[in-house]
This record gives C-alpha cells, sequence and structure tokens, in this order.
C-alpha cells in the first residue's frame, strides 16, 4: 500500500478522482442489486413553481422519503452562502413512508433550514437553487416543444445546485448511530446520498412541470439530456474542518481505496474483459477531461497536463505481468492529477476484488480515547513517525501560522482568516494539528522517558488533543494530514476535493482557494432506468 | 424543552466548556461524557452550566493517592482517573468534589480501561458503571464527598437516542463566545459568492 506520507499530502488530496468506492456508486449499486423501487406520491405544485412534492423509496426492508418544496424566490435574493435565508427548493429525507401530515408538519421547518428544526423521523435536511442561467433556457425551450441546447447543459451540468446536506443529528435529525445499523446505511453518508439523488429526479420533474405551465404543448426533456445533468454543489469552508476532525474516519476512507490499489496490483495477469473495461474507462476519462472547464488557472494548468497524459497513458501495454502494478509505477512520472485518475481507473474492472471494501469505510467504534499509561518515549516516537521533519520547522515563523481558523457568529460558518490581518487568536479553532503536534513533542522533553502520558495529560491539559491525536495516528496509519494546515497558501480546496471524491463528485470547478462547484450524478440513472441501466459505471459516459 | 440529537448537544458541550475557558482537549472529552450520559437517559445540562458559571475548583496533586483533596473539578478529576487508572487501584476516596454526576463518564472509561465494575457513591446517591452499561440512584450535587470501589450493580439505565437538556440555553451562551463577531472582511471570501448569472 503506498506510504501515508505519499497520500495524506493535501497537494494529493486536491487531485483526488472518484473511484467505484464512492459513496453515491455505492448506493447506486445497491438499489440495483437489491431491487429499489421510486414513487412520486405526492405532486402539489402550482403554476408558479411553488408547492410540494413526495418521493418514496421502497427497499427490501424499509421505505425512504423525500419532502421537497418548491418556493418563488425572488433572483435578488439567491445566494449560495451558508448565511442565506431562502432558496429556490427545500427538501428534508423522512425514515418511513412521508404522509400528508409529515408533510404539514416540515412544510412550516424545512424552508427555514437552519432556523428551523427537524425531527428524529428526519434523516437529512437539505436545499438547492437554480443555475439561473440554464433553468430559464431549458423551460423556454421545452415549452417551445423543443429540446435544450446540448452544449449548454454540457457546459453548466447541472439544473439546480445544493448549497448544504445536512445529517447525523444536525438541526434535529436522527444521529447516524440510530441507523447505522441497516445494511443500506452501513457505508458513509448513504442517507446524503440518497437525499441528492432524489432531488435530482425531483429537479426534472420542477423543469417539466414548469415548463408545461407555461405552454400545454411543452414536451418532457429527452432521456439522455437528462440523464447528463447532475445536482450541482457549492462547497466552501464548512466542509474543510471535517478532514481533521475525523481522523479515525478519514483513515478508514483511504486504507479502503490504498487496500483496493494494492488488491489490484497483484493481479499477475488482466483477462482480456478486464482490458477491455479499463481501455474503455479510459478513454472516458479523456473525453471527460476534454469537457472539463475550469476557471481556476492552476487546476487549468493540471487538467491541461491531464489530458496530456491520459494521451500518453493510454498508449501502454496492459498485457503484461503485474499490468498495473506496472502501469502504476510507470504513471509515477506522470502529474499527480493522472497518478490519481490512473489509481481510480485500475480498480474499474475488479468490483469482484475490491467492493467488498466500500461498507467498512465507516467508523463505528467507540470514541478514542487517551492510554494514560503510554510512556513519554514511545509517544515521541509516535509523535516523530508521524510528522517526522515538519516537527522541526520554524514554528515561530510567521508564514507557518500565517492562516488562523475560526467561526463565525454568522450562522456558525467556518471562516479563515490571514492571523496578522484580523485579531481572531481568541476564538482560533484547533485545527492545526501538525503546529500542535510540534508543541507536543517539545513539551515532552520535559518529562522522563518512562513517565506514562498520563503525567503528560495531567500538567498540561492544553497537550491532552495532541496526545490523543498522535495515538489515533500511531494506530491508523491515514489518520493525519502530513502538511501544514496553518501554512500561508495552503488550499482549502485540496480538502474539500478529497472529501468531495469519495462522496463521487465529478467536474471540480474552483471559484477561489476555499470554495468549489461540483457535480454529483451527473449520467447516473433514474428511478425508472436504476433497474436496467448502468448503476454502476455510469460516471464513465 | 427541545427534543435535540445526541450529536448537537455533543458540539454544543464541546463549545460551552471551551467557551467558558478550558483547552480544547478538556471540551472535547467533556463532550464525549455529555453524551455518554444523554445516550443512558442523563441529562447532563443543568450540571455542566452550574458546574462551568462556578467557582473553580482544582485537580488531584497525586493522581496515585487512595484519597484525592478537594474544592475537586469532575472534568480534571475525570480525566486524571481514567488517565491513570490501569496505573493506581481502583479505590479512591474524592474529596469536595464538584457536580459528581459529571464524573461518571470518566468512571466508565475507568471501568473499560480496567476491566472492572466500578461504584460512584456520594451523598445518598449510587452510581455503578462498567464502563458500557449504568445504573444510577439519586442526584447531582453541587459538592460532596464521593468515593470510587470496584464491584456494584444495578439495574441499566435504558439506552436513549434523544437528549432533553434542561440546560440549553446556558450552554449556548457559553458556546457563543467561541464565535468570532462576524465584520465585513470576515464575510467576504469565506465561501461561495454570488454570481447572478449562474
Amino acid at each position: 500500500m503506498r506510504a501515508p506520507g505519499t497520500v495524506m499530502r493535501l497537494d494529493r488530496m486536491g487531485a483526488s478522482h472518484q473511484t467505484r468506492l464512492s459513496f453515491m456508486r455505492q448506493l447506486t449499486r445497491r438499489m440495483q442489486a437489491e431491487g429499489w423501487t421510486t414513487e412520486r406520491t405526492a405532486w402539489a405544485v402550482d403554476g408558479a413553481g411553488v408547492g410540494h412534492a413526495v418521493y418514496v423509496v421502497r427497499t427490501p426492508r424499509r421505505a425512504y422519503s423525500l419532502v421537497a418544496f418548491a418556493h418563488d424566490l425572488p433572483p435578488a435574493s439567491r445566494s449560495d452562502r451558508v448565511i442565506a435565508e431562502a432558496w429556490d427548493a427545500t427538501f428534508a429525507l423522512v425514515d418511513g413512508v412521508a404522509t400528508a401530515r409529515d408533510v404539514a408538519r416540515l412544510s412550516g421547518d424545512v424552508p427555514k433550514q437552519e432556523a428551523g428544526r427537524v425531527t428524529a423521523r428526519e434523516l437529512c435536511l437539505s436545499r438547492a437553487n437554480r443555475s439561473a442561467r440554464l433553468w430559464d433556457h431549458v423551460v423556454g425551450r421545452l415549452a417551445a416543444g423543443a429540446q435544450p441546447d446540448a452544449d449548454r447543459l454540457a457546459e453548466v451540468g447541472y439544473l439546480m445546485r445544493t448549497t448544504a446536506v445536512y445529517g447525523s443529528g444536525k438541526f434535529g435529525a436522527a444521529d447516524r448511530a440510530a441507523y447505522d445499523d441497516r445494511p443500506e446505511m452501513a457505508a458513509p453518508f448513504q442517507a446524503e446520498m440518497l437525499t441528492v439523488w432524489l432531488i435530482r429526479t425531483f429537479v426534472r420533474d420542477l423543469v417539466e412541470h414548469m415548463a408545461r405551465a407555461r405552454s400545454p404543448g411543452a414536451v418532457p426533456l429527452d432521456p439522455d439530456l437528462a440523464r447528463g445533468l447532475g445536482i450541482g454543489n457549492s462547497t466552501g469552508l464548512g466542509m474543510a474542518p471535517f478532514l481533521m476532525n475525523h481522523p479515525r474516519l478519514i483513515h478508514r476512507w483511504i486504507a479502503a481505496r490504498e487496500t483496493a490499489l494494492a488488491r489490484v496490483r497483484a493481479v499477475e495477469r488482466a483477462t482480456p474483459e478486464a482490458r477491455d473495461v479499463f481501455a474503455a474507462r479510459l478513454a472516458s476519462a479523456r473525453r471527460n477531461a476534454e469537457g472539463w472547464r475550469v476557471a481556476d488557472p492552476v487546476l487549468a494548468a493540471a487538467v491541461a497536463g491531464l489530458r496530456a497524459d491520459l494521451a500518453a497513458a493510454a498508449g501502454w501495454g496492459t498485457d503484461g505481468p503485474f499490468p498495473w502494478a506496472a502501469l502504476l509505477e510507470r504513471a509515477g512520472a506522470l502529474g499527480l492529477e493522472a497518478q490519481e485518475a490512473l489509481a481510480a481507473l485500475v480498480l474499474e474492472p475488479y468490483g469482484d476484488l475490491v467492493d467488498d471494501l466500500g461498507p467498512g469505510m465507516a467508523d463505528v467504534a467507540a470514541p478514542a480515547r487517551l492510554d494514560g499509561t503510554m510512556t513519554v518515549a514511545a509517544m515521541r516516537a509516535a509523535v516523530e513517525a508521524v510528522h517526522g521533519a515538519a516537527l522541526r520547522a520554524d514554528w515561530s515563523d510567521p508564514a507557518e501560522t500565517a492562516r488562523l481558523w475560526y467561526v463565525s457568529a454568522e450562522k456558525a460558518e467556518p471562516r479563515l482568516a490571514e492571523r496578522a490581518d484580523e485579531p481572531l487568536e481568541a476564538w482560533e479553532q484547533p485545527l492545526g494539528p501538525q503546529r500542535d503536534a510540534a508543541a507536543l513533542r517539545a513539551a515532552l522533553d520535559g518529562f522522563a522517558d518512562c513517565a506514562p502520558v498520563a503525567e503528560v495529560a495531567l500538567a498540561r491539559p492544553d497537550l491532552r488533543a495532541a496526545l490523543l491525536r498522535a495515538q489515533v495516528a500511531a494506530a491508523h496509519a491515514y489518520a493525519e494530514i502530513r502538511d501544514n494546515t496553518l501554512a500561508g497558501g495552503m488550499r482549502p480546496i485540496d480538502l474539500l476535493r478529497a472529501k468531495l471524491s469519495f462522496f463521487g463528485a465529478t467536474r471540480f470547478d474552483p471559484r477561489s482557494d476555499r470554495w468549489l462547484r461540483i457535480c454529483l450524478y451527473a449520467g447516473a440513472p433514474y428511478p425508472d432506468e436504476i433497474a436496467a441501466g448502468d448503476a454502476d459505471a455510469w460516471v464513465y459516459p | 424543552m427541545t427534543d435535540r440529537s445526541l450529536g448537537e448537544l455533543q458540539a454544543l458541550v464541546r463549545a460551552a466548556v471551551r467557551g467558558a475557558g478550558r483547552d480544547w482537549g478538556t471540551a472535547a472529552e467533556a463532550a464525549r461524557g455529555a453524551r455518554w450520559l444523554a445516550a443512558r437517559g442523563v441529562d447532563p445540562t443543568p450540571s455542566l452550566a452550574a458546574l462551568l458559571s462556578g467557582p473553580p475548583a482544582g485537580r488531584p496533586t497525586d493522581p496515585r493517592a487512595p484519597a484525592w483533596d478537594g474544592p475537586l473539578d469532575p472534568l480534571r478529576a475525570g480525566l486524571a482517573l481514567a488517565d491513570f487508572a490501569p496505573l493506581r487501584a481502583p479505590r479512591l476516596s474524592l474529596r469536595g468534589l464538584r457536580h459528581p454526576l459529571l464524573l461518571l463518564p470518566f468512571v466508565a472509561d475507568a471501568a473499560a480501561a480496567t476491566g472492572l465494575t466500578l461504584t460512584l457513591t456520594w451523598a445518598g446517591a449510587t452510581a455503578a458503571t462498567d464502563g458500557d452499561a449504568l445504573s444510577l440512584a439519586g442526584d447531582d450535587a453541587d459538592e460532596a464527598d464521593a468515593a470510587l470501589a470496584p464491584g456494584g450493580c444495578g439495574p441499566a439505565r435504558p439506552a436513549a437516542a434523544r437528549a432533553r437538556p434542561a440546560a440549553w440555553d446556558a450552554l449556548a451562551a457559553l458556546a457563543a463566545l467561541t464565535h468570532a463577531p462576524a465584520t465585513a472582511a470576515s464575510r467576504r471570501g469565506a465561501g461561495a459568492d454570488d454570481d447572478p448569472l449562474e
């Protein structure tokens, strides 16, 4: 398996690509394998696009429902910011079959989002805004009896984008622990992924409805065009702390992917079928790369490199011994985007070898707590093993702590400041684990080698968090990011892309160094296509 | 009072304990402990609110000693108890322990670390835990002499999926102290800029 020091670097994390272990694809494979059905049980949207709808998903064991509210949002009020107060559409995922009573109950709170509350009967809370560019075009064309322009659809990729998908107990929703023993919820974020998949179906229904409201001669959206559309998402700093606040969980995601890679590297000979699958996926990845538009100059340069690198890799043979190990070895000379793209592609023919790693990506163990019996000497070795030379950086140099993470009083939104520019030290969040590890390492010199770290924690409660992190990192190879998250010039989007790639996101489109647009489920089957369509490789059209 | 998820309670307690001036590691442990209690149907919020707004108390000076002198802060004493559990005898006398209820999650940690069932008694109350199950009879006290001993049993409290925190608002006020006031400068560039053409 690849070393943590290689894999847990921000630049490589920022070049992550979705794989067959992504949470979206785990969900769609399960839907098909288990024969999930989706039925729209309520449609009460008026000609102005205001009202509600209910979609009920039935699995072999239970049902889940999306309750969707459509609103008449003045364009001037449309905002993707966490601090927005109104949206084009708001949603809740209900644990069971949603009734009219559920809809009435939720109609008061769901449209308020963070200003309201949901109950333990709700698993997720979300909201979405229209792509103004595309929405009017599509409604207009469909109303005129024609299809929208395929190039325009491809350019944007979505009709609506979510700006948050809340689960795991937020705003009163059910804790994950309340449902994580259900097989269909075992893998991470399945409730959230189901919510977004259902939102995509609602959006298609809504845009067709609005076209019919405009003209009785309106036509439905061509199924191929509809399938190419995903749900967009704007992701900002709100997601960044997750990568640092859940080290054991992040380890499980990365370890699953790296284990999958190791299994495929160990394949001695590739069958013709496997080689064909790889070639087809690579060709699709090259087409995706051609169409991948980014304004961010750093990523634009990387994508240009990706196109060239994948073109080169397309000419490499896969018929030798240990073909995938050889290919990945050779890929080490390519750019990071291509390395990570090829790491994803070699997994594609081998669902039988690697898909079983999916459900284990969740973290179900009891919360970690400090082992006070570990000796100072062992702790010193553990910290050194994880951070090494970074411990001896000049942490008094302002460049090393140029950034400061804090939470704003406005909707508790995480933000990133330049430490020198704003007096925010009093509110600094503990999101600099490398700095904290360096402080711990220095402090350990003041304790006897054989002393238990319980004594360090007693004398220096401020070091407790770093002590625990070091123990978690010692037992979980991929738990820690091996870069300084406080350094000037650090790009928070590297953290965001790492997590979003595990969701299964594509079309990464950074708009600054701290927020990006992505697309979810582009190419995925709709409910009426799940049974017979491609529920696995849809991300490679 | 409003029903809350366990995750909301845990997040609030972490921020409240930090807002009250403790370090982040202690805040995280207090939050984990609060969730542990709430998941067993015990509301820790009134005790926490009282602790965090009350006079400061201390930590044990000799964690291996059979008796600890107070006034003892239950978070500091609890963390020392849990950290040192495998390194000391299980019997412990805690004099002047503030809010003994808040020691219980750390008694559970000590029980799990040593494989013992442990009983904590104070001012007419008794609690026992094997690390997972909790039995509890009696109420919290502002301050009491408490005794920890191996053994004990009692009917285990049933699991609770939700929290019913009576002192939510008091903790929320402390948690708000961890939030920086928004300024126009800080609002810029934090997240998605709004493009009307989008």
